[in-house]
């Protein structure tokens, strides 16, 4: 079960809009929750002692924020134009996706002191860069907005080292590739 | 009774924003290029 909080301000450039020069931003305002269901999956094989692999599956998880947005000092002109579509006032509907994601790992005691361990992962980022938005007022409005995202790929390497009956050191390192290859992908979310 | 601690670190690579936006959004520049997390964590696992 995850539940997930959606608190968007964006700043309206009401200069742009002809006939509302001079004046300064608007402000944009959406809030809502909403609570989304998902399940894990795992088996663990030892087919020697020394040696284990597992591999879990996470499932996506699917989230819809709704909330009527909240529009602060519009300019008369933008206002008019909101009013006359049908836009002011309407309901937002926000639909994401938390990737799912699946994850290989391995384990194998070396000696009695030693042990070595990797991972190697795959999560769907691509689906959480496709954002549906509707807009429902008297007539409804709806397009998915793609952020171009990649799905990403994980590698990690780790070691524990026994130096004493009652202690383990661990140590490793990861590594996971971007979801975004260009400044004019990156948003300020991410 | 088995207590851990760990310690990881995070490099987040930098993270440069050049967003166009649209007449109203305006464009949205910046470079933020010092993204880390330090994690501190302290586990306890008691077995019973």
């Amino acid at each position: 079960m995850l539940y997930a909080t959606l608190d968007q301000k964006a700043a309206i450039n009401n200069s742009a809009v002809p006939g509302q020069a001079g004046l300064a931003d608007g402000k944009l305002e959406l809030d809502a929750d909403d609570v989304g269901y998902g399940f894990n999956l795992g088996v663990l094989l030892s087919p020697w002692s020394s040696t284990r692999f597992g591999l879990t599956y996470r499932s996506e998880v699917e989230l819809e924020f709704e909330d009527t947005a909240k529009l602060k000092n519009i300019g008369p002109v933008l206002q008019g134009i909101l009013n006359g579509s049908g836009l002011a006032g309407s309901e937002v509907d926000i639909d994401m996706t938390i990737p799912q994601a699946v994850m290989f790992s391995a384990y194998h005691q070396l000696t009695d002191r030693w042990a070595i361990m990797g991972n190697i992962g795959w999560q769907e980022w691509s689906a959480f860069g496709k954002q549906d938005l509707t807009l429902s007022s008297t007539t409804s409005t709806s397009f998915t907005k793609d952020l171009g995202y990649d799905d990403t790929w994980h590698f990690a390497l780790g070691a524990q080292y026994r130096f004493a009956e009652r202690w383990l050191w661990s140590v490793g390192a990861a590594y996971d590739t971007s979801p975004v290859d260009d400044a004019d992908q990156n948003t300020p979310e991410m | 009774m088995t207590v851990g601690a760990a310690y990881e670190y995070l490099d987040a690579g930098d993270a440069e924003i050049d967003q166009e936006g649209g007449p109203l959004q305006g464009p949205l520049k910046g470079d933020y290029d010092t993204n880390a997390i330090h994690f501190f964590a302290v586990n306890l696992i008691w077995k019973f």
